[in-house]
């Protein structure tokens, strides 16, 4: 099964968008993690 | 049954708002259709938008939620028009067109799912009807960029949304004067398990549906016409999946979309027909996983909608980072995939012995 695998995501696209897809990320990760808190919250509240 | 609806004219949302999400997405991808670079830049793009777009989503909900006089919609159409005339006026820097335009798209979803899913009385077809909107809005966005119209007809679609936007708004606050501001009909989930598993299960199977329908090949998918019957496809599952569920139950409707869609996934391939219609039957489950979120969290409905979004991006993410060459291991994860999100569906719908 791992032999079909393609990868897409090339590495060299670090050396000249490093910067951008590093603060995507950690700006998606934050979001996710609060959303998690909120739901978590929330579920409390409501029970 | 497409005119009618039992809420009297709360339905009318749902129609209101697949005209605002049609004219949303029209908007987004006619503008990613003009992005231009390097293959990297051209990878990042579609990237950022689906990150921006789809899971700051669960913020602005929450947002949304706690401050119900903030009408996000017209936040969002004014983000998208700004983001226009950037573009057009070639006056932005490479991301800032981009980031605007996203989060003005993820705004107007907030709100469309704030109105319809207040509006419905626990019915799943006002939110399925409104989301459909999206899937033809994509496809006629590109075809617009194809034929190159200009940016400034793009600019009055998004003004025509405003009153459509308003006339929603009136509506909604029509009916949460009249009635209970928690969504207490929505109870589709199980009280046999924990909320909190419940919700993490509907979230997976909303990232496999996101996964379903970009990441499984087509080799078909390669003329126009034939991706417009794709996104129309899609579109129609997801307003068939509400619909559907309103009428013969969530549970039924999950069972046979999940299962059904398997034989027309897998050969597929090579067959456009029989692959629309495993997409179209699995993309039904969008309203069912909606409905399920919303059922644990009746006081949060923006927040509700905000994990399915964020499910839709985790779902589309590999599709980024890598894809399977080969029919059998393609098989081998729709058909596994397929019978967990059966499993899942099953476990957290509430049946008749949790009524």
């Amino acid at each position: 099964m791992f032999k079909d695998i393609v990868f897409i995501y090339n590495p060299d696209i670090m050396k000249f968008y490093g910067l951008p897809i590093f603060l995507l990320f950690i700006t998606i990760s934050l979001i996710i993690v609060i959303t998690i808190f909120l739901v978590i919250k929330e579920i409390r509240k409501n029970d | 049954m497409f005119l009618k609806s039992n809420q009297g004219n709360n339905l009318k949302t749902g129609y209101l708002y697949f005209y605002i999400h049609f004219i949303t997405e029209i908007t987004c991808f006619y503008f990613l259709s003009f992005i231009i670079g390097d293959s990297f830049y051209l990878w990042l793009c579609p990237l950022i938008y689906d990150a921006l777009a789809f899971v700051p989503q669960s913020l602005i909900g929450y947002i949304s939620d706690k401050k119900k006089n903030i009408n996000f919609g017209i936040v969002g159409t004014f983000l998208l028009i700004v983001a226009l005339l950037l573009f057009g006026f070639n006056i932005s820097g490479k991301y800032i067109a981009l980031i605007i335009l996203s989060l003005g798209n993820a705004c107007i979803h907030i709100n469309g799912a704030k109105v319809t899913l207040n509006c419905s009385n626990g019915k799943l077809s006002h939110s399925a009807i409104f989301v459909a909107g999206g899937s033809f809005g994509v496809i006629t966005g590109k075809l617009l960029a194809m034929i190159n119209m200009h940016y400034i007809f793009i600019i009055f679609l998004c003004l025509s949304m405003i009153p459509f936007i308003m006339y929603a708004e009136l509506l909604f606050k029509e009916y949460i004067d009249n009635n209970n501001e928690e969504l207490s009909n929505y109870n589709y989930h199980s009280t046999r398990i924990n909320k909190g598993l419940i919700i993490f299960l509907a979230v997976f199977v909303v990232i496999v549906r996101g996964y379903m329908g970009y990441g499984i090949p087509t080799s078909w998918k390669k003329t126009v016409f034939q991706t417009v019957l794709l996104f129309i496809t899609m579109g129609i599952g997801k307003a068939l999946g509400g619909i559907l569920s309103d009428k013969f139950g969530i549970k039924k409707i999950a069972n046979i979309s999940t299962l059904i869609a398997i034989p027309f996934l897998l050969f597929g391939d090579h067959y456009m027909v029989i692959s629309l219609i495993g997409v179209m039957f699995f993309s039904m489950t969008m309203s069912i996983t909606l409905a399920v979120l919303v059922s644990i969290l009746k006081r949060n409905p923006g927040l509700a909608f905000g994990l399915t979004t964020i499910g839709l991006f985790l779902g589309t993410f590999p599709i980024f980072i890598f894809k399977f060459t080969s029919f059998l291991t393609n098989s081998f994860v729709i058909v596994v995939l397929s019978f967990v999100c059966f499993i899942i569906l099953n476990l957290i719908l509430r049946g008749k012995e949790n009524v």
